[in-house]
């Protein structure tokens, strides 16, 4: 035990953690200081590999035992975690220090009931009685203000939203009120309705009790909507550090500036309406699952109830929605990758909601799909240049003229032509997008659906993704259905939008109108959903002025 | 859930149904003659036929099915053409060994490999690990016969301490059942210890890599809980759908444990059986055999939802 009570929650001095050699650095993150007061939420902001998580890691003792801390300390409340054995590590997680993760939906024990695994904490910490256990668990989950506690905590997290899972994760770190809580991306997978009130439940929790929070995220929204302070990171060390509105409002360092300056602006650009002939109309589309139990208990689910849309040639058009409403079906019904139950789709001239199953092999030229997580959409053991051309010689293509095109695509996409005989894991995610995008043309299609395709994209990256579909659209005179829950995404690279909710269009106009004047007020609930929504970082950063901060 | 288990369990008709004609139709176009073995070697072609009529194989194809089959659905199986027995009475008989035999191999089985492949899982690229799947890898290529064998030798020849063969009713005391049966069951669980032990490292590997893993080290609980409470229960349902095989399996391949170590169970009846051409008990043996199969695979499945909540039927 400390004696001596710092005055900080969590002192960092000089962290430096070594990486296993043969990587692209050897320190995972170097010389890191920084520290937490209580009632304090300071974020760490950076890029993927920035060394963010690391540091999260290295405080809670729960690195992976490839990741050795080699210098510096540690202390929580005057003692450093990292001299702390691992029995002391284990009565001190939990209990001075807890940790919320990214993904609600992996993080809790699938087979556990939710209050167990509340309790589970209290069992571990504590002698309480179960009964006990079970209260405290039901207490908690009510002040993170869960519907009916008393009934939920019987329930396992399959049965629970995406929010809700996040909310018991919340109460199982705060049950025994630690001094610091460390959320690693806690909203970065939730939906923006969502995100803005974990983000509201995780101010009002620390407020309440006094912690003091480390939040990492990636996301300059979040930071402004939350931090009392930041701490920008970028390949393993500290670049800039400050309280907040001097970080967003004056960044000093080049890479803070870059930062924020790919994040995109909430105000759409001026766009040149686009007037080509439709290249997809859908009417009526309809698309349930699931089918009536044989004594009523089957559940059905409309996914999609008469939406009415269409794409014109060379037109981006914009689903967003939160996840459930049904972007996705309506794009995969396009697709042909499920079948529609009813309504009819039009791709050029072409029927295709009711086209058979042998009919379907040259409309899947026509329509391609670049979906969310690069890491799993290209198959690992297949050379780049081998996915590129598959396609193609699928189609009967002569196989010299399909790797010229690979070439000629590479070019296009930006990557080196060289990458045609490497692996996908040689890539980043961002050049592993690219080469989705560039598989995705190969094939010449008329349509092309981009499903979440930047989201799993560090901003800068995204950025130059977002450029490049911009690009291929006006080259090919391309037709994109863009499907995305991230309004500034969408405000950036959409000509139109189509709003979704519960599987029906709520709203659709040019994009410049739906975000100035939105008609309907799902719209505009996800449009004041949005994190630091009224920071409009790409363009003050990018002019290099002081940021505008209206409002709160 | 009831529902479907009413589903299931009608299920089995058409599958039992289509062993029955199988089995019938493959004993009968299989060359061999009871009524030739019955007879004995010196038996004259009149005297044979005498037997086959009594025996009721003069009779044509589809009238013996028939027969046969009206009975067996009023659980009369017929009478054993060697044992000069109801079948029934024969396998109620020769039920308890095997029983005995299968669910103490398969105890014996679950609670050494389990434990082993979760240790293997945690102690990954150890030398614990190494030796486990080492010990695994052996014993999955010895045949069952050969351990059999060396165990004899061993522990009943050698060592004189538990008895080279046979078989105590459970009825006769504890000990002397559970000393007769250790040499067999240990012999037949190799093969299945190595199996699982395998499979239970596979399962719990991938498991030890998931989110909740780390939140449940995040609330600072101890490896052992991590390992048994959150990494094992999520990695049962593989692990209890090759245990429920296992057992299947088991109950059908005890015909070479209990011909090796003499144990009067229906493995023995089954060899017995078709040595003689005894039509009737083998096809009871078959049967129950394909009724037990059906059972076990509708009880793993039915396990599926206590193993995990999120399935559901």
């Amino acid at each position: 035990m400390a004696e001596a009570k710092s005055e900080y929650v969590l002192e960092v001095e000089n962290l430096t953690v070594q990486l296993p050699e043969g990587l692209d650095r050897d320190k995972a993150i170097q010389n890191i200081s920084f520290n937490i007061r209580p009632s304090e939420i300071v974020c760490v902001v950076g890029e993927s590999g920035s060394g963010k998580s690391v540091t999260a890691q290295a405080v809670m003792g729960l690195l992976p035992s490839e990741l050795k801390p080699v210098s510096g300390r540690a202390s929580l409340e005057g003692e450093d975690t990292l001299a702390a054995g691992k029995a002391r590590l284990r009565e001190l997680r939990g209990t001075r220090m807890a940790m919320i993760f990214q993904e609600p939906m992996t993080a809790l024990n699938p087979v556990a009931r939710v209050g167990e695994q509340i309790g589970e904490m209290l069992e571990i910490h504590t002698d309480l009685p179960a009964s006990e256990r079970r209260k405290r668990a039901v207490e908690i989950m009510e002040s993170v203000h869960l519907p009916e506690p008393e009934r939920m905590v019987d329930t396992y997290p399959h049965q629970l939203s995406g929010g809700q899972r996040q909310r018991i994760m919340i109460a199982i770190a705060l049950v025994l009120d630690p001094a610091l809580l460390i959320a690693d991306e806690p909203t970065t997978a939730l939906d923006v309705t969502t995100q803005a009130q974990i983000l509201k439940l995780i101010k009002e929790m620390q407020e309440r009790r006094g912690t003091g929070v480390l939040f990492i995220t990636h996301d300059f929204g979040v930071v402004a909507e939350i931090a009392d302070r930041v701490v920008v990171m970028q390949n393993g060390c500290v670049v800039e550090q400050g309280l907040k509105d001097g970080i967003l409002g004056s960044p000093r360092h080049s890479y803070t500036r870059m930062l924020m300056a790919s994040v995109p602006s909430m105000t759409p650009p001026e766009r040149e309406p686009v007037n080509g002939s439709h290249a997809v109309k859908t009417d009526l589309l309809c698309k349930r699952y699931g089918r009536a139990g044989w004594f009523g208990g089957g559940r059905v689910v409309l996914a999609a109830r008469n939406v009415n849309l269409h794409v014109c040639k060379g037109e981006t058009m914009g689903i967003v929605g939160e996840s459930g409403s049904g972007k996705s079906t309506v794009a995969r019904c396009i697709a042909r990758l499920i079948e529609p139950t009813s309504g009819s789709i039009h791709l050029d001239k072409t029927e295709i909601a009711t086209l058979p199953e042998s009919k379907l092999r040259e409309h899947r030229r026509k329509v391609q799909i670049v979906f969310q997580d690069p890491y799993r959409s290209l198959n690992p053991r297949r050379t780049i240049g081998s996915s590129l051309i598959e396609a193609p010689l699928n189609y009967g293509a002569n196989k010299k003229k399909a790797i010229q095109d690979a070439y000629e695509l590479l070019d296009l996409v930006g990557l080196p032509r060289d990458s045609m005989d490497r692996y996908p894991h040689q890539f980043s995610g961002g050049q592993r997008q690219r080469i989705c995008i560039a598989r995705a043309l190969m094939v010449e299609p008329e349509f092309l659906i981009a499903d979440e395709a930047v989201s799993a994209l560090d901003v800068s990256v995204q950025a130059q993704v977002l450029k490049l579909l911009d690009t291929i659209r006006v080259r090919y005179n391309l037709a994109i259905l863009f499907i995305t829950h991230d309004l500034r995404v969408a405000a950036q690279i959409c000509d139109r939008l189509v709003v979704m909710q519960n599987g029906i269009v709520v709203e659709q106009g040019p994009t410049r109108e739906v975000y100035a004047n939105p008609s309907h007020d799902y719209t505009r609930l996800l449009l004041a959903a949005a994190p630091g929504g009224n920071v409009d970082f790409g363009a003050g950063a990018a002019s290099g002025k002081q940021m505008q901060i209206t409002g709160g | 859930m009831g529902l479907y288990l009413l589903k299931r369990l009608l299920a089995t008709i058409p599958v039992m149904l289509f062993v029955a004609v199988f089995i019938f139709l493959l004993l009968r176009l299989t060359p061999g003659d009871p009524a030739a073995m019955l007879a004995g070697d010196y038996a004259t072609d009149a005297q044979i036929e005498e037997i086959r009529q009594k025996l009721g194989l003069t009779e044509p194809l589809l009238k013996q099915f028939i027969i046969w089959f009206f009975n067996t659905i009023q659980g009369d199986l017929g009478e054993s053409f060697y044992f000069k027995k109801q079948v029934t009475d024969l396998i109620a008989a020769r039920l308890e060994p095997t029983l005995s035999l299968s669910i103490v191999t398969i105890l014996l089985t679950v609670s050494i490999a389990v434990p082993m492949g979760v240790i293997a899982a945690y102690r990954q690229g150890s030398w614990t690990d190494r030796l486990l799947m080492g010990f695994s890898a052996l014993g999955f290529s010895v045949p069952v016969f050969v351990i059999g064998f060396a165990l004899v030798y061993v522990f009943a020849i050698k060592l004189d301490w538990l008895p080279v063969q046979g078989y105590k009713r459970i009825s006769g005391g504890l000990l002397p059942w559970i000393t007769y049966l250790i040499l067999p069951s240990l012999a037949l669980s190799v093969i299945f210890i190595a199996f699982i032990a395998r499979m239970t490292r596979t399962s719990v590997l991938e498991v030890l890599g998931e989110d909740y893993i780390r939140t449940a080290r995040a609330k600072g609980q101890t490896e052992s809980k991590v390992l048994v409470r959150h990494a094992l229960r999520n990695a049962a349902v593989p692990i209890v759908t090759v245990i429920g095989f296992a057992f299947a399996i088991l109950i059908g391949g005890v015909v070479v444990t209990e011909s090796v170590f003499n144990i009067p169970g229906l493995g023995l009846l089954t060899v017995e059986a078709v040595l003689n051409r005894d039509f009737p008990a083998i096809q009871a043996v078959v049967l129950l055999f394909s009724l037990v199969y059906v059972l076990i695979n509708l009880v793993i499945d039915l396990t599926y939802t206590l193993l995990d909540p999120r399935i559901r039927y």
